[in-house]
């Protein structure tokens, strides 16, 4: 798991390239720096919002294949730690794809991605990210101020429904337990 | 000359009707005609001018009403017809035009010629016809045509005649005006006619008269004289030209400097304008690189901002389970495998399969990876304490960084707002670029007033050394013509005639200046009737007139009112003065003797203030013997009150359509 290229399709291929472009000309600013920040973060999104969405196969006219964004594999490799971590949250947590708390502690260690829906249900979280970023940050932004603007509300929106209530202290008492 | 009456038949929109004027009777002199914009003023004013003169200023020369030459039918005529009467000195006058108009079977209307008769009634009440060939003579004895359009006003005439006035253009129209009306014309006539200048004129014609015949040495002189006079005629005419040219030179280099003044102050407005855009240039730029912070910040943050719920509840989750610290550390599932296929464990204990060591070994396998998890929740705690550590207040920042933006946006805005202040008042542009093309205009002009002044001198020069060698020949023609009789007969009725020129040209030039000051005072009397003060005006030699306000040095730019009330006031005060020289009894006066006139105008009162109708309805019935005007319905009110007691007659313009306005 995560040690090998990693392709976004369709739409999600498109709506990573406009997360990942230059929006203010002028500081040459991005949202996201790179398709591997996407791929990390998207099924945390997806996941969060209870959003998942199917592959996508929406057709490039000029070559008349799917559109498509790839995450090279070293890239992937690279970044494995922080995916896994991601995959171990998701599968952990995931009630609804697995009521059972015992089979959802082995999803998430014991036999972790050997069950290849579980990496499934993952990815189906990333394209569902995807399409809520999109929908929160790019869509109706046309200049720079509705970038920044749009992303503004956005972790404004994240912040009160997710993290308020999180103190730093309960963080740390946890990680030590 | 005072109106009685005008009938008008099928003249144009006025089929029938008639109206009579007011004649001062029980001082009711004002007549007023209402009629609203398109009722057919024009056409009543041009009425006055078809009866008289036979012509109008319409493009279409067809004066017959369009209904009635509709429906004329190929073997009818049918006639226009204005009859005026009116008054000229003691001598009543009735002048009728007629014209009769067939139609053609193609359906075009022709007009014969017109016919022109006139009525003349004297004092003693005997009336009789005038013969035809004297009709058009008698006319111009009471009104000469170049003189009516003073007295006959349109509306839209008033108005651009006071543009004009106001820009000076057509100033030699008034001063025709003043000559004519003033009784100026016939001493300039006169001068004219003695003009040294001229071959045809009196003096001219005896310089070619000398009998040449005696002595070759007069006709040698005569054609130097004739040449130098030529050449002097010339030079003037350059020397009028190059007058202009300075004049307009001067102007413009004038004009031109005040408005380099203006940008002086706007060189600093430039160099401000230039510091802002930088100004604003940065502020953007700096405003760029917060926008850069904010998602760099993000960026960065993201991964811990994202899972930090969530690392907490799997936390809770996993520390509700009990799984921890049971587990051998640092050893995996495949250590023991590999003991057991060994057969040995590390201590040299043998472990057969089924012995009691095997089985001990066997169950370590229940604490170690993967079936013991321990281990991998404690690295997967160790990574969440990772992302703890690396936790920023994302929200924090982006809120601090916006308001920065914020306040760097109302910053650019401000600076913006200042720049486009400037940039009004600069009138936009490169200030530097027009003070640039403003000086070198500053220098052509002068280069024009420079260059003209050299000619100017060296034709003065010219004209003087002409004007000497003219002046030797003639003294030597005059010694050598008094030898001869005949040349000496023309030498003394020349001398007479040169002595008559130069008196009627000094009587002339006296006598219009006194009038020009005259009239400049009682215009500025009646301009001041109406303005109250404020405002004054002057003309010049040349009959420009300038618009002085009293507390501002400079020309004033006239309002619509105000150029209408410098028309008014220069019609009304030439009228004034024309009517003040009939009435004296000096001698000299007399000689400037002229006819009272009516005074024929489109009164816009609406254009003036309440204060001013007052003052111009006023001024009006005073000025002029007899008073014409015509108004909007909407101002009849307005006439009413301000003239009410003044108004001998009253008419109405209906408009029935296009084609026919009814006068009642």
């Amino acid at each position: 798991m995560f040690d090998k290229q990693y392709r976004f399709r369709g739409r999600h291929a498109l709506r990573v390239d406009a997360l990942t472009s230059v929006f203010d000309s002028v500081s040459r600013a991005k949202l996201f720096d790179r398709n591997v920040d996407v791929y990390i973060n998207a099924p945390l999104i997806g996941f969060l919002y209870g959003r998942m969405a199917d592959i996508d196969t929406t057709k490039n006219p000029e070559t008349n294949q799917a559109y498509s964004e790839n995450i090279m594999d070293g890239t992937v490799i690279k970044f494995s730690e922080e995916l896994l971590f991601n995959f171990r949250l998701i599968m952990l947590l995931d009630k609804s794809y697995e009521p059972d708390e015992e089979a959802r502690i082995n999803k998430a260690f014991r036999h972790m991605g050997e069950d290849p829906n579980d990496e499934a249900r993952f990815d189906s979280y990333v394209r569902g990210g995807i399409d809520v970023l999109y929908e929160k940050l790019i869509e109706g932004a046309k200049s720079s101020d509705d970038y920044v603007n749009c992303l503004f509300d956005f972790i404004a929106d994240f912040n009160e429904k997710f993290n308020e209530d999180i103190s730093d202290e309960e963080f740390l008492k946890l990680c030590v337990q | 000359m005072l109106l009685e009456s005008i009938m008008l038949e099928n003249f144009r929109q006025f089929r029938h009707g008639s109206i009579d004027f007011a004649q001062g009777k029980d001082g009711k002199n004002v007549t007023i005609i209402i009629g609203e914009n398109g009722t057919g003023k024009t056409t009543f004013a041009q009425a006055f001018f078809w009866c008289m003169y036979g012509e109008t200023e319409f493009s279409d020369k067809n004066m017959l009403n369009k209904i009635v030459a509709q429906e004329m039918t190929p073997s009818q005529e049918q006639r226009v017809k204005v009859t005026l009467k009116l008054w000229h000195g003691d001598v009543h006058y009735t002048l009728i035009r007629e014209q009769v108009y067939h139609k053609e079977y193609s359906g075009k209307v022709k007009g014969d010629n017109t016919k022109f008769e006139i009525m003349r009634k004297d004092v003693s009440g005997n009336s009789k016809p005038m013969k035809r060939t004297q009709c058009e003579s008698e006319v111009k004895s009471i009104l000469p045509k170049e003189l009516s359009r003073y007295f006959f006003f349109d509306g839209e005439r008033i108005e651009k005649m006071s543009k004009d006035i106001s820009s000076g253009k057509k100033a030699m129209d008034f001063a025709e005006a003043v000559k004519g009306l003033l009784g100026l014309n016939a001493m300039y006539s006169a001068i004219q006619h003695f003009n040294p200048r001229s071959k045809n004129g009196v003096i001219g014609s005896y310089e070619s008269s000398y009998d040449a015949r005696s002595n070759t040495k007069v006709q040698e002189y005569t054609r130097t004289i004739e040449r130098c006079k030529t050449r002097i005629e010339e030079i003037d005419a350059r020397l009028d030209e190059l007058a202009e040219q300075i004049t307009q030179a001067n102007g413009r280099k004038q004009d031109k400097s005040e408005e380099i003044k203006q940008y002086a102050e706007g060189e600093e407005l430039q160099r401000q304008k230039e510091r802002l855009q930088q100004d604003i240039e940065h502020a953007k730029a700096m405003r760029s690189n917060v926008v850069k912070t904010i998602c760099q910040d993000f960026n960065g943050a993201m991964s811990s901002f994202f899972s930090a719920s969530l690392i907490v509840r799997a936390l809770n989750f996993l520390f509700d389970k009990d799984i921890a610290g049971k587990d051998i550390p640092y050893m995996h599932a495949q250590t023991i495998e590999y003991l057991l296929k060994q057969k040995v464990c590390i201590c040299g204990t043998h472990l057969d399969e089924g012995s009691v060591p095997y089985q001990k070994v066997k169950e370590l396998i229940e604490f170690l990876p993967p079936q013991s998890i321990s281990t991998t929740i404690g690295d997967f705690k160790k990574e969440a304490k990772k992302r703890v550590n690396s936790k920023t207040d994302l929200y924090g920042r982006v809120c601090d960084n916006l308001a920065v933006i914020s306040q760097q946006d109302e910053d650019i805005e401000n600076k913006i707002e200042d720049l486009q202040e400037i940039e009004k008042k600069l009138s936009s542009g490169d200030v530097r670029a027009k003070v640039r093309a403003i000086n070198s205009e500053i220098q052509l002009c002068s280069q024009t007033i420079s260059k003209c002044n050299s000619e100017r001198d060296m034709l003065l020069q010219e004209r003087g050394r002409k004007a000497q060698e003219a002046e030797r020949a003639d003294s030597e023609r005059r010694n050598l013509t008094l030898l001869d009789d005949k040349n000496k007969k023309i030498e003394i009725y020349k001398a007479y005639a040169e002595r008559i020129y130069e008196e009627l040209q000094q009587v002339y030039i006296s006598s219009e200046a006194e009038i020009r000051n005259h009239l400049q005072a009682t215009i500025n009397d009646i301009f001041k009737q109406i303005f109250e003060g404020g405002l004054y005006l002057t003309i010049d030699d040349k009959y420009h007139i300038s618009v002085y306000a009293n507390d501002y040095d400079g020309d004033v730019e006239t309002s619509t009112a105000q150029s209408i009330s410098v028309i008014f006031a220069f019609i009304t005060g030439i009228i004034k003065m024309a009517r003040e020289n009939r009435n004296a009894t000096d001698e000299n006066a007399k000689l400037l003797s002229s006819e009272p006139y009516p005074l024929v105008m489109d009164a816009p009162l609406s254009a003036f203030d309440k204060r001013r109708i007052a003052t111009v309805c006023e001024a009006l019935p005073n000025t002029a013997e007899q008073v014409i005007i015509f108004i909007k319905d909407t101002d009849g009110s307005i006439a009413e009150e301000y003239l009410g007691d003044r108004i001998g007659s009253r008419h109405t313009f209906d408009k029935k359509n296009d084609f026919e306005t009814v006068l009642s």
